[in-house]
C-alpha cells in the first residue's frame, strides 16, 4: 500500500513539476511588459499588503506582468533575483536598494542591457547620482525620523535632557536602522537621549518588553516606535506598565496605530504610504519602457498622520493604506 | 559496513553472491538524491526543448547566479553534513558567516590591516566560534542543539554590537572592497559560467570526501556518530573528534561568508535573520544524513544542496509568486525527503 | 533513572540516597532549585533597592503573569512531544493561523465558542497531520515540521490575505482568559498553572504518559511491549499542537490584533525552555514541571535584563548566555546524580 502511494506521489511530483515549469515560464510574451518587483526582507509582513496591492492594481490596469521576489536579508540573494531578471530577460526591475553596495553593479549592468529599473521603498543614499536607477518611489527614512522626533517633543511638551525609548523589531535592519538614526539626530537637536531596544517580531513579545522598560525606567519621557509592530502596541505597553500615558508616536499605518490616533492615545505615525510605492514604480517603469517617458522622484510619503488629518486612513489600512 | 561489503547473502539461495560494482554504487546513501537531481535537470532541459524564448534556467545570466551562489550554499552544507554525521548541530552558522566577513572587512577597511591579516583574523574567530561551540558540547555536556542555539542569540548580539555605527548609533552595513586578485581569487570569472566559487566548492568537496573517507578522521567521525560509546571503547577520542567537527563547520561558514561578501561586496548585519542554517539542515537531510548521526556521504550533501539550490532558482526563474514560497520551499523539501526514504535503493532509514 | 540507592564508594554497600540527592536527580530538580535561587535573589534586591530594581512592584508582576504562559503553554506541549522523542518546528505557526482562524470565524458572526472549536480544529489536524507524515514515511520530525512550518506560514496568506484582523472579543471571555483575580493574579497564569497540572496528571498517573515516555526512551523495546508507537506518537503531536492554539488564543485575546504571519523562533525558544527544564532532546525524560519552571525562567532572564538596565538592544546576547548556562546546570546535575 505504502509502495502505491509513493509511486504515485513520485509521479505526480513529477508530472507537476513538468507541467508547472512549462506553463510558469510559457505566460510571458514578446509584446508584454515584464517587472520583477524584489522585496529585500519579510514578504509575509502586513506592512507589504499595501504596497504589493498598488503594484497588482498598476499591473491590471496597464495589462503588464508583474512578479514579487522575496530577498530575506540576503544581499547575495538580492544580487542572485537581479541577475536572474536580466536573465529572463525581464522590461524592468523594481527593486530596494537596501544594500546599495552590493546592488549597485548589478543594476548598472542591467540598466545596460537596457532594462529599466525603477527602485521603490529604500533608495540609494546617492540618490540619481549613482546611476543605478531611473526614478525612485518611497520616502527617506532619515529624514522621516528628524520629522517625527521633532513633532513628538515639540507636542510631547518635552525638555531637554529628556530620554526616550526606541523600540524596533529588531535593529540591524536597514530601513530600522535608518529611521532610529533620524530619531536619534532629531531628539538630540532637542537635547533629549534615546535609546534603542529590540522589542522583537511578535505584538506581545513587544509588549511584553516595552512595559518591562518601562518599569525600569519610569521617567521615559516619551516612546517612539521604529516600525509598524512597535507603534502600534505602545498604548497598550504604557498602560501595562502602570504609568500614564506618555507621548508616542512612530512609523507605519498599521489599523491599530490608525484607532489609536484617532483616540488620542498615539499622537502621530509616520505614513509612508506603501500603496504609491507599489503602483507608480509600476506606472512608471511602464511607462519607460512602452514609450520612454521619465519620471521624477516621488517621495511617497506626505508627512505625519495626526489626529487631524486621519480621514480615511482607519479603514483602508492593510489595503490602500 | 555495506560499502565495503563485495558479497551479499543472496534471498534466493542463502548463499554469498557478488554485488557488482554498479549496484554497489547504487546503494551509497546519495544515490535516491542523485536520481532525484538527475530527474530535476531533465524536467529543466525538457522545459528548455519545449520553451526555447521563455525558459531561461540556462541561460548565460542564470547560469552565472547558479555556478556563483550553489558553491556558497555546498559548502555551508559540507561543514553542517560533517558535523550532522558526527552527531551534532550547529544552528549558529549564519552568525558566523555574518560576523567572520564583518570582522575581516572591518579589519581591512577601517583598522588598515593587510589583506591577509585581515582574513586570517576573520577565520581565527570562526576557529574560536567552533572551539566554543565544541567545548561547550562535550565537556558541558549540553546537547548542541541547544548550545548552538545560544551561540546564534548570542553572535545576533555580538554581530549589532560589532556593526554599531558610533556616528549615528544604529548598526549598519560595511563593504569588502578587496584588492582586484583577491576578488579574481573568491569569485573572480573562469571560462563561460564557470567561477572561482565553484572551483573552491570542487576543492572542498574533494578534500571532505578525502578526508572522511581515506584519513582516520573520517572514520572517527562515523563512528563518533554512529555510537558514541562503541567508539570510546574502541579508544577514539570523541570529544577531540567533535570540536574539530565544530571548528571544520565553523571554517566552512566562514569561507562561505567571504566568498559570498566579496562576490556582493557588503556585508549587513540583518544577514544573521537570514535562516541559512536550516538550509543547510535542509540540504544535508536531503543528501540523506541522518538526523542523529552515523551515516551520510559528501556526494550526497554535494546532491542535496545543489537541489536545494537548484529549485530555489528555478522557482525565481519561472517568476513563481514569491508571496508562496516557503509553501513551495516546504513541500519540495518534504516530498524530496519522503521519496529519498522510501525509495528503496539505498536504505537510509533508521530500522526502528 | 533515580535510584533510591547507590553505591557508596566508601564501603561499596548500597546506601538510601537522601532526599536531596533524589531530588536534584530528578529531571526538574536542578532548574527548580536555580529558580528558587534566582526569585529569593530578585526579592531581597528588590525589597532593599524599591526604586532601582522594580521586581516586586505590582505592573512587573502582573506584566510576568502575562508573558510567561504564551510560551509556558506552548512548551508544555512541545516538551511532551520531545518526552515521545519528536520536535515540532511547526507551533508557531500553528499558534498563529488558528488564532486567525478564530478571529475570522468570530468576527463573521459565530459565538466566541464556535471561533475556538475551529481554531482547535485547525491545530489537531495540523498535529495530525504532522504525525501521519513522520510516522508513516519515517521522516526526522525536524525535516516533516520544518516543511509545514514553511507551508502553514505561507498557506495562511491564503486564508488571510494577510489582512490583520482587530477585534475584541465579548467581555465574559475576555475576563476569563486574561482578567484578574485579587488585583494581584492574572487569569492567563492561572490557566498556565491549570495545564501544567492537566499535563503532569496525564503524563504521570495516565498510561498514556508512561506511552509517551516509553516511546521517547526506547522505540524498538515500546513496539516489543505491545505499544503502538504510531498512535501514541501522533496522539503526542495532537497534544503539542492544542497546546499551541491554547496559547495562541491567550496571546490574541491580550493584544487584539491578528496576523498569520508567524517566525520560527518561537519553537526553538520553546525547545530551549524544555530542555532548560530537563526534558532530553532524544526524549525518554523529562518532567511538566521542569518544563514549566524552564518556561518561567526564560521570562524571568528577560525581565531581569531590562529592569537592571543592562544594555536590552543586545537582549539576546544575554540569553544565548542564559540558556547554555541553565542548561550545563542540568547536564551537571545529570552526570553527578
Amino acid at each position: 500500500m505504502k509502495k502505491i502511494i509513493l509511486n504515485t506521489l513520485g509521479s505526480i511530483f513529477f508530472v507537476t513539476s513538468v507541467f508547472f515549469v512549462s506553463s510558469a515560464s510559457a505566460k510571458t510574451d514578446n509584446d508584454e511588459v515584464d517587472i520583477t518587483l524584489i522585496v529585500h526582507c519579510c514578504l509575509g509582513h502586513p506592512f507589504w499588503e499595501p504596497l504589493l496591492k498598488g503594484a497588482r492594481d498598476a499591473a491590471e490596469q496597464l495589462g503588464v506582468n508583474v512578479d514579487f521576489q522575496n530577498a530575506e536579508f540576503d544581499p547575495a540573494a538580492q544580487v542572485n533575483m537581479i541577475e536572474q531578471a536580466v536573465a529572463n530577460k525581464q522590461n524592468a526591475i523594481i527593486p530596494m536598494i537596501a544594500h546599495p553596495d552590493a546592488q549597485t553593479e548589478p543594476l548598472i549592468k542591467a540598466q545596460e542591457q537596457g532594462i529599466v529599473v525603477v527602485a521603490a521603498n529604500t533608495d540609494h543614499p546617492d540618490g540619481a547620482a549613482s546611476g543605478t536607477r531611473e526614478s525612485y518611489v518611497g520616502p527617506n527614512f532619515v529624514d522621516s525620523g528628524i520629522v517625527i522626533a521633532n513633532y513628538v517633543a515639540e507636542q510631547g511638551g518635552l525638555k531637554e535632557g529628556d530620554h526616550c525609548v526606541l523600540p524596533g523589531v529588531s535593529p540591524e535592519q536597514w530601513h530600522i536602522a535608518a529611521r532610529g538614526e533620524g530619531v536619534l539626530k532629531g531628539l538630540k537637536a532637542h537635547g533629549i537621549t534615546g535609546e534603542i531596544i529590540r522589542s522583537g517580531e511578535k505584538e506581545e513579545g513587544a509588549i511584553d518588553i516595552i512595559s518591562q522598560y518601562l518599569i525600569a525606567n519610569p521617567d521615559t519621557a516619551c516612546a517612539i516606535g521604529l516600525g509598524g509592530t512597535a507603534t502600534s502596541v505602545m498604548p497598550q505597553a504604557i498602560e501595562e506598565a502602570g504609568l500614564d500615558l506618555i507621548p508616542n508616536g512612530g512609523f507605519d499605518t498599521m489599523t491599530t496605530i490608525s484607532t489609536n490616533i484617532r483616540e488620542g492615545k498615539t499622537l502621530a505615525t509616520v505614513d509612508q504610504q506603501p500603496y504609491w510605492q507599489g503602483y507608480l514604480s509600476v506606472i512608471f517603469a511602464t511607462m519607460k519602457v512602452r514609450y520612454g517617458l521619465g519620471a521624477p522622484d516621488f517621495n511617497s510619503s506626505t508627512g505625519l498622520i495626526t489626529k487631524d488629518n486621519l480621514g480615511v486612513v482607519e479603514e483602508f489600512a492593510g489595503t490602500y493604506r | 559496513m555495506e560499502k565495503n561489503k563485495k558479497f551479499e547473502i543472496s534471498s534466493s539461495s542463502n548463499r554469498y553472491i557478488q554485488s557488482s560494482k554498479l549496484e554497489l554504487i547504487l546503494r551509497g546513501s546519495y544515490a535516491n538524491i542523485g536520481f532525484l537531481l538527475l530527474a530535476l535537470l531533465l524536467i529543466t532541459l525538457f522545459a528548455t526543448w519545449l520553451y526555447p524564448n521563455s525558459f531561461n534556467f540556462y541561460t548565460p545570466g542564470n547560469l552565472a547566479v547558479i555556478f556563483q551562489h550553489i558553491p556558497v550554499i555546498i559548502i555551508m552544507s559540507i561543514g553542517a553534513g560533517i558535523l550532522m554525521i558526527c552527531g551534532e548541530f550547529d544552528l549558529s552558522i549564519a552568525g558566523v558567516y555574518t560576523l567572520c566577513s564583518f570582522i575581516t572587512a572591518s579589519a581591512l577597511n577601517e583598522w588598515g590591516w593587510h589583506l591577509s591579516s585581515s582574513v586570517a583574523i576573520g577565520f581565527i574567530v570562526a576557529l574560536v566560534i567552533g572551539l566554543i561551540n565544541g567545548l561547550v558540547t562535550t565537556r558541558l555536556k549540553i546537547p548542541s542543539f541547544i548550545a548552538s542555539l545560544g551561540m546564534m542569540f548570542f553572535l545576533q548580539g555580538v554581530v549589532r554590537w560589532f556593526s554599531e555605527n558610533p556616528e549615528t548609533g544604529v548598526p549598519g552595513s560595511i563593504s569588502l572592497s578587496p584588492p582586484q586578485w583577491f576578488f579574481n581569487l573568491m569569485s573572480g570569472q573562469l571560462f563561460g559560467p564557470f567561477y572561482a566559487q565553484t572551483l573552491w566548492c570542487i576543492i572542498f568537496a574533494i578534500v571532505a570526501f578525502l578526508l572522511l573517507n581515506l584519513h582516520t578522521f573520517g572514520n572517527h567521525v562515523f563512528a563518533t556518530g554512529g555510537d558514541k560509546e562503541a567508539a570510546e571503547k574502541d579508544g577514539i577520542n570523541t570529544s577531540k573528534t567533535k570540536i574539530i567537527a565544530f571548528m571544520l563547520c565553523s571554517f566552512c561558514a566562514a569561507f562561505a561568508g567571504l566568498m559570498s561578501s566579496t562576490r556582493v561586496n557588503l556585508i549587513s548585519p540583518a544577514q544573521t535573520l537570514s535562516g541559512l542554517e536550516l538550509q543547510a539542515i535542509a540540504a544535508c537531510v536531503i543528501g540523506g544524513v541522518y538526523l542523529f548521526g552515523g551515516r551520510g556521504s559528501i556526494l550526497g550533501i554535494f546532491f542535496g544542496a545543489c537541489l536545494f539550490g537548484i529549485v530555489d532558482n528555478l522557482l525565481v526563474i519561472i517568476r513563481a509568486p514569491g508571496e508562496y514560497m516557503p509553501v513551495f520551499v516546504g513541500t519540495i523539501l518534504i516530498i524530496t525527503v519522503i521519496l529519498n526514504t522510501n525509495l528503496g535503493f539505498a536504505k537510509t532509514r533508521k530500522e526502528s | 533513572m533515580s535510584s533510591e540507592y547507590t553505591n557508596s564508594l566508601k564501603t561499596n554497600r548500597y546506601i538510601q540516597k537522601g532526599l536531596f540527592d533524589r531530588f536534584r536527580a530528578s529531571p526538574a530538580g536542578n532548574v527548580i532549585l536555580v529558580f528558587l535561587l534566582v526569585l529569593f535573589t530578585c526579592s531581597i534586591i528588590s525589597l532593599i533597592y524599591p526604586d532601582n530594581f522594580r521586581f516586586l512592584s505590582k505592573p512587573n508582576l502582573i506584566i510576568l503573569q502575562r508573558a510567561i504562559p504564551t510560551l509556558g503553554i506552548m512548551s508544555i506541549g512541545v516538551g511532551i512531544l520531545m518526552i515521545t522523542g519528536e520536535f515540532d518546528l511547526s507551533v508557531g505557526a500553528v499558534f498563529g493561523l488558528s488564532a486567525y482562524i478564530m478571529a475570522m470565524v468570530y468576527t463573521a458572526g459565530m459565538p466566541i465558542l464556535v471561533g475556538v472549536l475551529a481554531a482547535l480544529l485547525v491545530g489537531i489536524i495540523f498535529g495530525l497531520i504532522n504525525g501521519w507524515i513522520t510516522t508513516s514515511f519515517g521522516i526526522p520530525s525536524f525535516i516533516t515540521t520544518l516543511g509545514t512550518l514553511f507551508i502553514i506560514r505561507s498557506g495562511g496568506r491564503l486564508v488571510s490575505d494577510n489582512v490583520p484582523i482587530i477585534f475584541q472579543v465579548p467581555d465574559w471571555f475576555k475576563t476569563l482568559m486574561t482578567g484578574r483575580m485579587l488585583g494581584y493574579i492574572q487569569m492567563q497564569f492561572v490557566w498556565f498553572i491549570i495545564i501544567a497540572i492537566i499535563a503532569w496528571i496525564i503524563l504521570n498517573r495516565h498510561t498514556i504518559g508512561n506511552h509517551f515516555i516509553s516511546v521517547g526512551g526506547n522505540q524498538m523495546s515500546s513496539t516489543q511491549v505491545g505499544i503502538n508507537v504510531k498512535k501514541t506518537k501522533i496522539l503526542a503531536f495532537v497534544l503539542c499542537s492544542i497546546c499551541a492554539v491554547i496559547a495562541g488564543i491567550m496571546s490574541v485575546i491580550r493584544v487584539g490584533v491578528v496576523n498569520t504571519d508567524a517566525k520560527p523562533l518561537m519553537e526553538l525558544e520553546c525547545v530551549a525552555a524544555c530542555v532548560m527544564g530537563g526534558v532530553a532532546l532524544t526524549g525518554g525524560r523529562g518532567s511538566i514541571v521542569g518544563v514549566a519552571v524552564g518556561a518561567i525562567m526564560f521570562h524571568l532572564v528577560k525581565d531581569i535584563i531590562i529592569l537592571g538596565k543592562l544594555p536590552a538592544y543586545y537582549l539576546e546576547l544575554f540569553i544565548g548566555l542564559v540558556i547554555v548556562f541553565g542548561v550545563t546546570l542540568n547536564q551537571i546535575a545529570k552526570k553527578k546524580y
